[in-house]
C-alpha cells in the first residue's frame, strides 16, 4: 500500500542517504507504527511471560473450570481451569518460535537452493527448480497435513512441515532475482576478472536479494501463523498442555456458544498479529523497493 | 510459441512424476501397518488368522517390493485405475468421482467470485485512492489475509445459520437436485474459500493499477485529455491485470488447500475432507491418488497461466 | 490511515460485542432430565433426521463390518436375540431359544413369517447361511466351541457346541451377528461371489423395520419404512442419517431444529442443548479409565506400586466436576455403579498425592516419560488433566493424541506403550462386558491388555454358571480382583447420552447401548 501523499513528477528527487529515506518512508504511514507496537507487545509477552502472566498457563484450578471473565480471570478459564490470559501470553512464545524457526529454516534453504539454481543454471537449476515446482504443486495445507500425518503431531513436526511447504516460495523468488542480478554488468565484469563463484554469490547476489527477502519473510510469517492454527484445528498441532493460539481457537471452538472469549481472544490475537506482520511487510516493501525511490 | 508450449508441457510431466515419487515415499513413511490398522478398526483382529492377514496383504500388494508397488500404482493410474481403498473397499476412482463435483462446484464458485470481486475491489481502491472506498477495501483485504478460515466459517454459521436462519448450517445439496437449496448451501463455504484469494488479488490489482498509473504512457494519455473511462479500460486495466494473472494459478492451489479446512467445518463430503479422513485412517491408496490428482490440477493450471501470461504480455518473447 | 485504525477498531469492537452479547449465561444448577410426555398416543408418519459423527463404510457385508458400521444400521439389521430394558437377552427373530447343557445344543425356534427386505423368507436355512459364512471365516467368538449346525425344520435351528457349558455363548453366537438375506446376496452377484461382496458392501438387506432407500457415502443414509416388517407397522415413514464430523455444526443443527436425534453427543454440547430445550436421553453408564500395558513382558506397568501411584495421584472428584459439567461422577471401580460387580464396600483409592509420591518412590520409578495415548476430541481434555496430576507427583507424562486410525489401531491391534485412555461400557450385563473385552478369551482383544495370570482361572470359572445368582457372584469376584490389583485405573463414570427433539419419542438408551427398537419410536406431529 502506498502512502497518501501525492507524488510529484516535476522535480528530480534530492539525493538523500538510503537510511534516511528508509526511515522516512517506513514511518510515513502511522499505521505501521501500530503494527510495530503490536509486534513489540508480542515480543515483550514472549520474553517476560513468566512475570506478566497472572496464573500458571499449564496447570489450572480444576474447580475453576470454564469460569466467565471476572476479576481473577480477566479472560475466563478453559475446561482445565487454566487462565486464558496467561495462556495467551505464553502463546506468544509459540507464535514466535513456530513463526521464526519455520521462516528461518525455509528462507535459508530457499536462498541456498535459489541462488545455486540461478547462478549455475543448466542441469542443476533444472533439477532444483523442478523439485520446487513439484512441491509448489501441493497446496500448502495439504503438504503440511501430509507431512504432519507422516511425522505425527508436535511442535517440531509442525515446524518441519511448514518449512518444507514454504521453501519453494523463497527458492523461486531468489532464483528469479539471481538470474536478473547475474546479468548486471558489474557481475559480468567480476566474472570476467575471474572472481570466485562463492564470493560473487555471497558479496553481491545475497545482499542484493535481501530487501525482497525481508519483505517476503515478514509477509510469510502471517500465513505460517494461520497455517499452524489450521493444523491445530485439524488435530495435528502442538501437544497439550502447550499454549498455542491456533490450538486455543480450535479448543475453544466447541465452547463458542457458551464461552465465546475462549475462542474469540486467541482468534483475535492471531488476526492482530498476522495483520501487524502484513502492515510491517507492506511498510518494508515500500521503504525498500528501489523502483519507488524518488516517488516516496 | 509452439515449441515453448511443448517444452512447458514436457516440464509439467516431469514435475508430476516428481510429485508421484514424493507422495509415494511420504506415504511409505507413515507409522504403522495400514492393514493392521484397518483390521484394528474393525475390531476383529483376534478372529482374523495370520493366514487371512497374509492373504489380505497379498490382495493389496503390500507384500511386494516398494519399487514394484510404485510402478504397479503408476501403471494403474495410466490405465485409469487409481487402486482400491483399504477402508472403503471400493475403487478410489469411483470414490473420487463422487467427491470431485462437490469440491469443484464450491471451488469454482469461490474462484470466479473471489477473482472477480478481488479485481473489482482493487480497481475501485486504486481509482479512489485515499478515499473511503480505498479504506474499506484495504480493511477487507487485511481481514481477508489475517482471519483463520475455519474461524470465519464458524462466525458465518453462527450468524447466518443459527441467528438469522438464512442459510443451512452444514451439508451440501447438488444443484441437480435442488438448484436454489444448492446455491444456499454453498454460499458460506464459498465465502470461506474465496476470502484469502480475494484479498490477495485485490491488493495485487490495486498496487498494479497504481504502478501503471505512474507510467509515462498513462500520463501522456491524461495529458492528451482522454476520458477517464477510456484510460482506465483501454490502458490501465489491460496492463495492470497481467501481473494479477500469475496469481490465478496460485489461487487454484489455495482453493484445494482451503477445501481441507472448509469441508471439515461445513461437513461437506468433498475431496478435501476425503483426504483429511484418509490421512487419519492411513488409507494411503486414497491419499496418494488424491494428492496426485490435485497436484496435477494445480500444476496444469499453473502451466495454463504461464502460457497465457506470455500470450497476453507482448513484451515476453519465446526463443 | 488513521481512519483505517479507527474503522478496524470499531469493526473488532462490534464483533466482540455481538459475540459476547450472544453468549448465554452459565447455568448454575445441575440440569435435570425433562419428563417426557406421559400418556401421549403414538402417531404414524414423519421423517426423523439423525446425526451421527461418521457414516458406515460397509453396509451389509458382515465379514468386513465393524461395530461403528453396524451402529447406524440397527434399524435394518436384526439379531436372533436382543437385549430388553432390563438388560436381559430376549428372543427377537427367535420365538424362543434354549440351551441344553447335557445335549450340548442351543435350539433356536424362529418366528414364522419374517421377511427380508428383498422379500425372501428369514427361515432356519437363511440363518444357517449367515452362521456358515461367519464361522468359516472365524468371525464369531468362542469359535473353538462351535461344532456344527442342524436344520431341524423350516423354523428350527440347532447349534451343537463342544466343550464345557459357557454362559457367554448366547451373547457371542445369538446376539452378536446380524442376519442378512442370502437370496439378495446371491442374486446381486449372479454367481460371481466378488460381485456379491461388492454389492453387500454398499447395500443392506436385513429384516429390520426400515429398509435402505439411498446411500451417499459419508454424507447420508436414507431408510424408509419396511411394510412387511414382522413386528407390525413401524410408526415412522423415514429415517435420514446425516454424517457430521464436527460437533459444533451438529450442535447448531440440533438447535436450529434441522435434526431430531444426535447419537453420542460430546458432554459440553449435552449441557448447551439441554438448556436449549432439547431432550437428553441417558444411556448405559460407562467408566472412563486408564488401561496400563500389561501385555509386553518388559512393561513397567507390571509393578503394582506404580499403578497404585497413578490412581492415588488423580483427583477424580475434581476432574469429574470440571470435565463433566455435572454429568460425570468419580469412579472407584471399572464396573459402573449399580451393575453386577460394583461393590459399595470397596473404599477405592481416593486422591492422596502424598501417598502417590510414596508409592512412586517405592516402585523404583527412575524418571522415564510415560505416554498417555488418547483419541483426538474431548478425551484430550481428560488426558491433559491426567498429565497435570501425574506431573504433580513427579511422574513425567506426555499426552499422545492419536487420530481414530492410530487410536483404534493401537487399542485393538498393535498396542500401546504405557497407558491408553479408554472407556468401559456395559452391554447386557457386566459379566458379558468383562468377557467382551477383558477376559481370558475376549471377543474383542485389546492390543496391550492381557488378563493377569492370577485372574485367568477366575475368568474361566465365571463362564460356567448358568444361573443368575452364580453369574452375579462371579462378576463380583472378578471386578473386585481387578480393583484390588489396580489392573485398571478408573477415573470417572459417565452416562452415554444422545440428544433428541422433545417431539421425538424414543426409548433408546434404556436398552443396551447397542440395541435400537426403531419400530417403536415415533414423532409427534
Amino acid at each position: 500500500m502506498t502512502g497518501g501523499n501525492s507524488t510529484t513528477f516535476s522535480e528530480a528527487p534530492p539525493r538523500v542517504s538510503e537510511w534516511a529515506r528508509f526511515w522516512r518512508v517506513f514511518f510515513q504511514r502511522k499505521i505501521v507504527i501500530f503494527g510495530l507496537a503490536v509486534l513489540a507487545l508480542l515480543v515483550i509477552c514472549a520474553i517476560f511471560a513468566p512475570w506478566l502472566a497472572p496464573h500458571d498457563p499449564y496447570r489450572g484450578e480444576m474447580r475453576d473450570a470454564l469460569s466467565q471473565p471476572c476479576a481473577k480471570y480477566p479472560l475466563g478459564t478453559d475446561i482445565q481451569g487454566r487462565d486464558t490470559l496467561s495462556r495467551l501470553i505464553y502463546g506468544a512464545r509459540t507464535v514466535l518460535v513456530v513463526g521464526f524457526i519455520t521462516v528461518g529454516v525455509a528462507a535459508v534453504a530457499g536462498v541456498v537452493l535459489g541462488i545455486t539454481a540461478g547462478y549455475y543454471g543448466g542441469i542443476i537449476s533444472m533439477v532444483i527448480m523442478r523439485f520446487m515446482d513439484a512441491l509448489m504443486g501441493f497446496p500448502m495445507m495439504l503438504l503440511a497435513l501430509l507431512l504432519a500425518a507422516v511425522l505425527g503431531g508436535g511442535i517440531q513436526n509442525v515446524i518441519t512441515a511448514l518449512s518444507v511447504a514454504t521453501i519453494p516460495g523463497y527458492a523461486r523468488v531468489i532464483h528469479g532475482l539471481t538470474l536478473s542480478i547475474k546479468e548486471n554488468d558489474y557481475i559480468l565484469a567480476q566474472r570476467a576478472m575471474g572472481a570466485d563463484d562463492r564470493r560473487i554469490m555471497l558479496s553481491h547476489i545475497l545482499p542484493n536479494s535481501l530487501p525482497p527477502m525481508i519483505v517476503l519473510i515478514t509477509l510469510q510469517l502471517g500465513s505460517i501463523i494461520l497455517a499452524e492454527a489450521g493444523l491445530s484445528f485439524l488435530g495435528i498441532g502442538i501437544k497439550p498442555p502447550g499454549a498455542a493460539w491456533g490450538a486455543m481457537v480450535s479448543d475453544g471452538y466447541g465452547y463458542l456458544l457458551t464461552h465465546p472469549v475462549l475462542s474469540f481472544a486467541p482468534g483475535f490475537a492471531i488476526m492482530l498479529v498476522v495483520f501487524a506482520f502484513n502492515l510491517l511487510g507492506d511498510g518494508l516493501r515500500d521503504a525498500l523497493d528501489p523502483r519507488l525511490r524518488g516517488l516516496l | 510459441m509452439t515449441a515453448y508450449i511443448i517444452r512447458r508441457l514436457i516440464m509439467a510431466v516431469i514435475i508430476i512424476v516428481i510429485v508421484t515419487i514424493l507422495v509415494f515415499c511420504a506415504i511409505r513413511l507413515l507409522p504403522g501397518d495400514p492393514l493392521i490398522i484397518f483390521l484394528g478398526q474393525n475390531a476383529n483382529i483376534e478372529q482374523m488368522s495370520q493366514e487371512r492377514i497374509e492373504q489380505l496383504r497379498h490382495e493389496y500388494g503390500l507384500d511386494r517390493h516398494p519399487v514394484v508397488q510404485y510402478f504397479d500404482w503408476i501403471g494403474g493410474v495410466l490405465r485409469g485405475d487409481l487402486g482400491r481403498s483399504i477402508t472403503y473397499r471400493d475403487n478410489v476412482g469411483k470414490i473420487m468421482a463422487e467427491r470431485f463435483p462437490v469440491t469443484l462446484h464450491i471451488g469454482l464458485t469461490a474462484f470466479i467470485l473471489g477473482n472477480a470481486f478481488g479485481i473489482l475491489l482493487g480497481i475501485v481502491a486504486a481509482l479512489r485512492r485515499g478515499r473511503w472506498m480505498d479504506t474499506v477495501v484495504t480493511i477487507i483485504s487485511y481481514i481477508g489475509i489475517s482471519i483463520p478460515v475455519f474461524w470465519l466459517g464458524f462466525l458465518l454459521i453462527y450468524f447466518f445459520g443459527l441467528k438469522l436462519r438464512w442459510l443451512p448450517i452444514t451439508g451440501y445439496v447438488s444443484p441437480f437436485v435442488d438448484f436454489w437449496q444448492s446455491t444456499k448451501s454453498i454460499i458460506m463455504p464459498a465465502i470461506c474459500e474465496m476470502i484469502t484469494g480475494m484479498a490477495v488479488i485485490a491488493r495485487q490489482t490495486r498496487s498494479a493499477m497504481l504502478e501503471v498509473s505512474r507510467q509515462d504512457y498513462i500520463r501522456t494519455a491524461w495529458a492528451k485529455g482522454l476520458r477517464e473511462r477510456y484510460i482506465v479500460v483501454k490502458h490501465m486495466l489491460k496492463n495492470s491485470l497481467i501481473p494479477v494473472i500469475t496469481l490465478l494459478g496460485i489461487g487454484v492451489g489455495m482453493i484445494f488447500g482451503g477445501s481441507v479446512l472448509v469441508e471439515t467445518v461445513f461437513a461437506i463430503a468433498g475431496v478435501g475432507r476425503l483426504l483429511v479422513t484418509s490421512v487419519f485412517q492411513q488409507d494411503y491408496i486414497v491419499v496418494q491418488s488424491g494428492v496426485l490428482v490435485i497436484s496435477s490440477i494445480v500444476i496444469l493450471s499453473n502451466l495454463i497461466v504461464d502460457i497465457s501470461y506470455g500470450w497476453l504480455d507482448p513484451r515476453i518473447r519465446y526463443g | 490511515m488513521k481512519k483505517i485504525i479507527l474503522l478496524l477498531g470499531i469493526a473488532f469492537i462490534i464483533a466482540a460485542l455481538i459475540l459476547t452479547g450472544c453468549a448465554k449465561p452459565q447455568a448454575t444448577t445441575t440440569p435435570t432430565a425433562k419428563p417426557t410426555v406421559t400418556g401421549a398416543q403414538p402417531v404414524y408418519g414423519g421423517t426423523v433426521r439423525v446425526i451421527n459423527s461418521a457414516g458406515p463404510r460397509i453396509l451389509g457385508y458382515s465379514l468386513e463390518q465393524g461395530p461403528m458400521d453396524l451402529f447406524v444400521l440397527l434399524c435394518a439389521a436384526e439379531k436372533v436375540v436382543e437385549y430388553n430394558e432390563k438388560q436381559e437377552l430376549v428372543p427377537h427373530l427367535a420365538e424362543s431359544y434354549k440351551i441344553d447343557e447335557n445335549a450340548k445344543t442351543i435350539t433356536v425356534k424362529l418366528r414364522k413369517g419374517i421377511k427380508f427386505h428383498d422379500g425372501s423368507d428369514c427361515d432356519a436355512e437363511a440363518i444357517a447361511w449367515n452362521y456358515k459364512y461367519q464361522t468359516e471365516n472365524k468371525r464369531v467368538g468362542y469359535i473353538d466351541q462351535w461344532d456344527y449346525m442342524e436344520i431341524k425344520d423350516k423354523y428350527t435351528l440347532i447349534i451343537h457346541y463342544k466343550g464345557d457349558y459357557n454362559n457367554q455363548l448366547l451373547n457371542a453366537w445369538l446376539w452378536s451377528p446380524p442376519m442378512y438375506s442370502k437370496a439378495a446376496f446371491e442374486k446381486a452377484g449372479n454367481g460371481d461371489i466378488e460381485k456379491s461382496k461388492d454389492w453387500a458392501r454398499q447395500n443392506v438387506s436385513g429384516t429390520g423395520p426400515f429398509r435402505q432407500y439411498a446411500f451417499q457415502r459419508d454424507v447420508s443414509l436414507t431408510m424408509v419404512r419396511f411394510d412387511d416388517y414382522w413386528g407390525g407397522k413401524p410408526y415412522l415413514d423415514k429415517i435420514e442419517y446425516l454424517f457430521i464430523p464436527d460437533p459444533v455444526s451438529a450442535s447448531l443443527k440440533m438447535q436450529a431444529g434441522e435434526a431430531e436425534l444426535w447419537f453420542g453427543v460430546p458432554i459440553k454440547d449435552q449441557l448447551t442443548l439441554e438448556q436449549a430445550g432439547l431432550k437428553r436421553i441417558v444411556g448405559q453408564p460407562s467408566v472412563s479409565m486408564l488401561i496400563p500395558n500389561l501385555n509386553s513382558p518388559d512393561s513397567k506397568w507390571h509393578n503394582k506400586d506404580l499403578r497404585e501411584a497413578v490412581e492415588y495421584a488423580l483427583d477424580k472428584e475434581g476432574m469429574a466436576k470440571a470435565l463433566g459439567f455435572g454429568y460425570y461422577s468419580p469412579a472407584k471401580m471399572v464396573a459402573p455403579k449399580g451393575v453386577w460387580g460394583y461393590s459399595e464396600s470397596w473404599p477405592g483409592r481416593n486422591y492422596d498425592p502424598n501417598k502417590a509420591k510414596e508409592l512412586l518412590q517405592k516402585s523404583g520409578y527412575k524418571g522415564a516419560t510415560v505416554k498417555v495415548l488418547v483419541l483426538t476430541g474431548t478425551a484430550v481434555d481428560t488426558a491433559t488433566a491426567v498429565k497435570r496430576y501425574l506431573d504433580d507427583i513427579g511422574l513425567n507424562c506426555e499426552v499422545d493424541i492419536a487420530d481414530p486410525g492410530r487410536y483404534y489401531g493401537s487399542l485393538y491391534g498393535t498396542g500401546w506403550e504405557d497407558l491408553i485412555l479408554g472407556g468401559f461400557g456395559v452391554l447386557g450385563n457386566s459379566l458379558q462386558a468383562f468377557h467382551m473385552n477383558l477376559g481370558d478369551q475376549p471377543l474383542t482383544r485389546m492390543g496391550s491388555w492381557s488378563l493377569p495370570s492370577e485372574l485367568v482361572s477366575l475368568s474361566k470359572q465365571s463362564r460356567t454358571y448358568p444361573d443368575e445368582a452364580g453369574q452375579k457372584e462371579a462378576a463380583g469376584k472378578l471386578y473386585m480382583a481387578l480393583s484390588e490389583g489396580a489392573y485398571l485405573i478408573p477415573i470417572y463414570q459417565v452416562e452415554s447420552a444422545s440428544i433428541a427433539s422433545p417431539k421425538f419419542h424414543i426409548t433408546y438408551g434404556q436398552e443396551s447401548g447397542f440395541t435400537q427398537y426403531w419400530a417403536r419410536y415415533w414423532l409427534e406431529k
